[in-house]
């Protein structure tokens, strides 16, 4: 069990190193990150104490992967597979748990931590025939695949929707407008094998603009009903939630070239933080996406003739 | 017509191809053998356009990679992509329009579950199906009967004939002899990288009788089971 956690470890120092950082310095940005990310929550949205837990969850929630599980039931005894499990879920839920403690939220932190704890007694049950329906059939595949992994968070960020109109807070609605447009950006984060792009027969630039086009229409569609609700209760602040809108269709292509523009290598810290600083200051945008644009073209041209 | 002329892979020091010289003919199954680890998969990566290659393949009617359908030994399926969608996906990245896929689902998959959790054979079905679709002009098949059942076999033979007559390209390779018996017009032998015997149909036992000697030399008593 040692040796198996010493590898996770591992894994994630080559992780780092792999992206051109200091293991060490990765860990200490990314902590940075964790604390930078978590605070801005905390201060710009109501409820925060009680959001917060609920994406930890949904974050720790992930470890209960069937094939990682039938994996590590593979390789240990029933009782040593509890133990990796609990032990997982505890130490990707002590970050969470501390800040929770910091900003003086006792009972929730506490609460949050049983809560992780019994999650690692469930798996996520994704082995059922049936094939969650989506809107973009014709168009597979990232919205097809990320929309059943993420339909939850998105269905969380409508209520949320729902429950910013009946509050009057219209930060809050912002809020979920942000989970949906992070959400498509996920989609995107995770490089497709070689055969999965090598299939197109359309140039590098023909192929880049497809998946643009997509990509676009695709997020607008899932981003729609948040913004008309918004606009339609908050009509005096309707540009406000354009400009949001066109700002997270333009971060869902940075996040799509930033894959191929790397392709086939896995998505670094360095194109994180570059969408990171892009977040930060928009403006940069307008350097980063044709960057990012031509790179992936330069990128693919030894695949896609 | 595909030629390869002086194909060689490396990587890093290990040297997986060495100057392969072959070519296919239209309407001509192709069958190439070789142990595990011999290159066949290297080999049809290259042809494929899949790996970088030193040498040169032609290609005598366009682009060879935007005509060619492959299918894996082990097809890879993305997760929470149902039969249906994969095939739409393969479809599509050819600007191909085809309507009612579910009628071309000649091995009676369920399309309409998650194509990550079919058995190995439905796996490979499902990517055959989704070349076959494709109007390609070339195959590659990477061992097409491993893990399939009986009657698929006979109807992937069957497809295999069909795909001759209609003056395709198919390269293959399979580990079971009676099969490429069965469909291929010739043979190659790849060990370790090098091409080292060529035989028409007629005459593929001598392949296997070599093969076979090979594997004599398999040391079980290493082992040590007890």
């Amino acid at each position: 069990m040692k040796y198996y956690f010493l590898l996770q470890f591992k894994r994630l120092t080559r992780f780092i190193k792999e992206s051109g950082l200091n293991p060490y310095l990765g860990l200490l940005l990314g902590t940075l990150l964790f604390v930078a990310l978590s605070y801005i929550l905390f201060l710009k949205i109501g409820y925060a104490g009680y959001i917060y837990p609920i994406i930890a969850l949904g974050i720790i929630n992930m470890l209960g992967n069937i094939q990682r599980n039938d994996f590590l039931k593979n390789c240990f005894s029933l009782n040593d597979y509890k133990k990796v499990r609990l032990t997982e879920n505890l130490i990707a839920a002590t970050p969470f748990f501390l800040f929770l403690i910091f900003k003086h939220e006792y009972i929730i932190a506490l609460s949050f931590y049983v809560g992780a704890a019994s999650l690692s007694f469930f798996n996520k049950i994704n082995r059922f025939n049936f094939a969650l329906p989506t809107p973009f059939y014709k168009h597979p595949f990232e919205f097809i695949v990320g929309f059943r992994k993420t339909y939850l968070l998105l269905l969380l960020s409508y209520i949320l929707t729902y429950i910013a109109i009946s509050v009057d807070n219209f930060n809050l609605g912002v809020f979920a407008l942000i989970i949906t447009f992070l959400t498509c950006i996920n989609f995107y984060t995770k490089p497709e094998p070689l055969f999965y792009v090598w299939i197109y027969s359309k140039k590098p630039g023909e192929f880049l603009r497809s998946k643009i086009k997509t990509a676009t229409i695709h997020s607008i569609l899932l981003s729609f009903p948040i913004m008309l609700f918004l606009i339609l209760f908050n009509i005096d602040k309707t540009h406000f939630v354009l400009i949001f809108g066109i700002l997270g269709v333009l971060y869902v292509i940075t996040s799509l070239l930033g894959k191929y523009a790397y392709y086939p290598s896995d998505v670094n810290l360095t194109q994180g933080f570059v969408i990171a600083f892009c977040i930060l200051f928009p403006p940069l945008l307008l350097i980063v996406i044709p960057y990012f644009y031509s790179r992936s073209k330069q990128n693919l041209d030894s695949t896609l003739i | 017509m595909i030629t390869t002329k002086s194909i060689h892979k490396s990587y890093g020091n290990n040297k997986v191809l060495k100057n392969i010289n072959l070519s296919f003919n239209k309407g001509e199954i192709t069958g190439i053998v070789g142990e595990n680890g011999a290159g066949k998969t290297t080999l049809f990566k290259c042809i494929a356009g899949l790996e970088n290659y030193k040498g040169e393949i032609k290609y005598t009617n366009g682009i060879l990679k935007n005509t060619t359908g492959f299918l894996y030994t082990n097809p890879y399926f993305l997760s929470k992509i149902t039969g249906l969608e994969y095939l739409q996906l393969l479809c599509n990245a050819r600007n191909m329009k085809v309507k009612n896929i579910e009628d071309k689902n000649i091995f009676d998959l369920p399309l309409n579950q998650y194509a990550d959790t079919y058995s190995t054979g439905m796996k490979k079905k499902l990517a055959l199906t989704a070349v076959l679709l494709q109007d390609n002009e070339v195959f590659i098949l990477d061992e097409p009967f491993n893990g399939v059942d009986i009657q698929s076999n006979i109807v992937i033979k069957e497809v295999l004939e069909k795909l001759k007559e209609l003056d395709k390209i198919i390269i293959l390779s399979s580990h079971i002899f009676s099969v490429l018996t069965e469909t291929c017009d010739l043979l190659h032998h790849l060990k370790d990288g090098e091409i080292i015997k060529s035989v028409k149909k007629g005459k593929f036992e001598i392949i296997e009788n070599e093969m076979k000697q090979a594997g004599i030399g398999i040391r079980i008593d290493k082992l040590d089971l007890k």
